[in-house]
């Protein structure tokens, strides 16, 4: 008789077993929560989270994922379908509040007594309110909540101001355009290769308000309309007269703060973050809103480290306490990392600004900040402008490029707000 | 082609036996059913022998990682993707048939002609010069010089860096305000030299402009076919009279067409497949503008940007029917312009 090999079973059900069983939850008692995070560091901040949280509750055990933020909701989305998707997830998209795949947090809001009056309004969402890009809020309610505030600003170099004999911007209210290129062009010292200021195009920086209207479904009229066009003649002579670089030369968010501490620009279409950078480097920092047209209130994009609760998720009351976590403890330790918390009330509880008179320009600008209008796939339904202003600095007329490109950019609003509508 | 090319393999094997047992050479000494032809022309299959059997087993057994890599990554794909054309899948929620719709909303999607206006523009502008220019680098590469192989080896490296990592080289080369290109016009008295990347109308010139880097792959190609043309030839038409002009009018290019037929399709298809560099220098310019939405790169944004993956399934297919009459068409005219030295339909 052919000898049958029996301990084979055992080992194959001992690796069979836990690949078929939940990931979520072990037999001793103890909860696992699955935590995606899009982030391109280490995750410092993340893992000194976990671990104070599982400290304060040694029954709940948190596993982090982290993903570079290219893959990240494709990631999600796959896993999503597949069924095998987290727990709780970072920076939640709009796509996934409106699909229900969160959580509200209404009730996580009201049963933690989570302040959000002193969050920033840009994030948490006004009441009313339709939705916002990168806040948390989509049709009134609130899907996610996080513990640092990142924001656009514009930084400059006080320095460079005073040996230019020049006055800085004030914290408020903002500079217009015109006067913004021309304080660059007061900056600017061609014989040291010094520009006076670094923009990227004029669509991701100045309020959308002057390129859409207020429903986000119409660009004719805005785009091409006369605020928009002067705008952008304004900010492509700047260019044009050697005032600031070309836009492939330095792409503000990529390479304008390595030009920013190197004394080779002024100004920049920068963002209110590591100024501890600054601090180290000795340089002596301000902060101003961004420029607008005249009458038009500036705009900064905010943004924050949002967690949302999957809908999914068997055990939403543990999921609710590490949210809570998050944005009440969470904030603290971030604020010991160097991060600027999500409520204004924390950051003034920290000291974040400890007497640096760049860090109280900042904080006093963010009191003005304001949610954007909602625009489906912005910068690819935009995409027409970029390449307009790249006309208009070649030289074209920019009305008529912005012409053509707001009858391009109406067609993409059309397509895009379909899909947004049909998803 | 694939006609000429069986053509000549059945004409070079001439002098062999006769073919039996379907077509396939055999042996002198007939089996079993030697002389018994089914009605499809085949002859029954004769029992395999344990060895042979277990020789088999064994192949099989060691050809199933590449042959589930086969099923898996490239058979089951291909066809799920021809099904999620039909289909509106997003990704996160089931797909839901939809017959033609993806196909249909081509016709009214700006995106998608402006795609094709972009790719068809690059392949006009690229494959020709690319041609061109590798045919001449390769005639001077064909030179009997002292060191000619490092010219040769220097000129295939740029062909084998990535695209990403080229892109890169050449968004800084061709920066407009103090790129080293730019720099060289300003000093020849160019004021005004073009934009390149930043300027829209210059996208698409650019990346033609920087394939040339890359170009030294396709000479290489062109120095094999020229290197296997007999200098018979040229000795003949040397004693006839003809010039160097002649010699490559009727000597040279007649014989490289082959090889010219080969480049053209390998650069085409490559035309076709454009993204890495249009996916870097989009982002270089700091934009998403349109200029160089290429094929591809406009596929990958409905995919994984508007989520619309089925569309982007039947954006797929149309790239491969409309590459596949682009070649097939090729191949239909190539009888007119390619000339091989011994062609079997003349015989």
């Amino acid at each position: 008789m052919r000898k049958r090999n029996w301990w084979v079973i055992p080992i194959a059900a001992a690796l069979i077993v836990p690949a078929c069983s939940s990931n979520s939850a072990t037999t001793s008692g103890k909860v696992t929560i699955n935590w995606w995070q899009d982030t391109e560091d280490t995750g410092t901040f993340e893992h000194d989270v976990i671990k104070a949280f599982e400290t304060k509750y040694p029954n709940i055990q948190v596993n982090l994922t982290t993903y570079p933020q290219t893959q990240y909701y494709t990631k999600v989305d796959t896993a999503v379908a597949a069924g095998t998707g987290p727990d709780v997830v970072g920076l939640p998209s709009l796509t996934w509040m409106k699909d229900g795949l969160l959580v509200p947090l209404g009730g996580l809001v009201k049963a933690y007594h989570i302040d959000l009056s002193s969050y920033n309004p840009a994030i948490v969402g006004t009441k009313g309110q339709y939705n916002a890009a990168f806040g948390c809020s989509y049709g009134g309610k609130l899907y996610c909540l996080g513990a640092w505030l990142g924001a656009d600003m514009l930084l400059y170099n006080k320095a460079m101001f005073r040996a230019a004999g020049v006055a800085p911007p004030p914290a408020w209210p903002a500079m217009t355009v015109q006067q913004f290129v021309s304080l660059a062009c007061k900056l600017t010292n061609k014989s040291k290769h010094v520009y006076g200021a670094a923009y990227g195009d004029p669509f991701t920086w100045l309020p959308p308000d002057i390129f859409v209207s207020p429903d986000g479904r119409k660009a004719e009229g805005y785009l091409n309309g006369p605020t928009a066009v002067t705008a952008e003649e304004e900010l492509a002579k700047g260019i044009q007269q050697g005032c600031a670089p070309s836009l492939n030369t330095v792409d503000p968010w990529a390479q304008g703060e390595d030009w920013f501490v190197q004394g080779k620009v002024a100004m920049l279409i920068g963002g209110f973050f590591d100024m501890a950078r600054f601090e180290k480097l000795k340089i002596d920092y301000g902060y101003a809103p961004y420029p607008a047209p005249p009458g038009v209130q500036p705009f900064w994009y905010t943004w924050t480290d949002g967690m949302g609760i999957m809908a999914k998720s068997p055990h939403l009351a543990q999921d609710e306490k590490l949210v809570a976590f998050l944005t009440t403890y969470g904030q603290r330790i971030g604020a010991r990392l160097g991060d600027l918390p999500l409520s204004m009330a924390v950051a003034k509880q920290v000291n974040f600004a400890h007497g640096v008179p760049g860090r109280e320009e900042g904080l006093q600008v963010l009191q003005h900040s304001r949610p954007p209008v909602f625009i489906p796939n912005q910068w690819t339904t935009y995409g027409p402008e970029f390449d307009a202003f790249g006309s208009i600095v070649s030289g074209a007329n920019a009305q008529t490029a912005l012409n053509n490109a707001a009858a391009a950019t109406q067609q993409n609003l059309a397509k895009q707000w379909a899909i947004w509508e049909q998803k | 082609m694939r006609l000429v090319l069986q053509r000549r393999m059945t004409a070079r094997f001439r002098g062999w036996p006769a073919p039996d047992r379907g077509g396939r050479p055999g042996p002198a000494s007939p089996g079993p059913g030697a002389g018994k032809r089914t009605v499809f022309g085949r002859a029954p299959r004769l029992p395999l022998s344990r060895t042979r059997r277990r020789e088999q087993r064994a192949a099989y057994l060691f050809l199933s990682p590449w042959l589930l890599g086969l099923l898996a990554f490239w058979i089951v794909p291909i066809v799920a993707s021809l099904l999620l054309s039909f289909t509106d899948w997003t990704l996160i929620f089931k797909p839901h048939w939809v017959g033609l719709g993806n196909y249909r909303a081509m016709a009214s999607d700006h995106d998608f002609w402006n795609s094709i206006r972009v790719t068809v523009k690059y392949i006009l502008l690229s494959v020709p010069l690319y041609m061109v220019v590798g045919l001449l680098l390769s005639l001077l590469l064909n030179l009997k010089l002292r060191g000619m192989n490092v010219f040769r080896t220097f000129l295939f490296i740029p062909s084998v860096l990535s695209g990403v990592a080229v892109a890169i080289l050449w968004v800084s080369l061709l920066n407009p305000d103090v790129g080293p290109v730019n720099q060289a016009l300003r000093a020849i008295g160019i004021a005004h030299p073009p934009r390149w990347l930043a300027d829209p109308a210059w996208a698409v010139p650019s990346v033609v402009l920087m394939g040339l880097w890359g170009v030294g792959g396709g000479a290489i190609i062109y120095l094999a076919g020229l290197q296997n043309i007999g200098a018979q030839l040229y000795e003949a038409a040397s004693l006839d009279g003809a010039g160097p002009w002649q010699r490559f009018r009727f000597v040279t290019f007649p014989m490289l067409t082959p090889t010219l037929l080969f480049v053209l399709l390998t650069s085409l298809i490559g035309a076709f497949q454009v993204f890495d560099t249009a996916y870097v220098l989009a982002g270089s310019q700091g934009a998403d503008g349109t200029s160089l939405n290429f094929y591809l790169l406009n596929m990958w944004t409905e995919a994984f940007t508007n989520q619309r993956f089925g569309y982007a399934s039947a954006l797929a297919w149309v790239m491969i029917i409309l590459a596949a009459v682009v070649i097939l068409a090729i191949f239909r005219t190539a009888s007119r312009w390619v000339y091989y030295e011994y062609d079997p339909e003349k015989e």
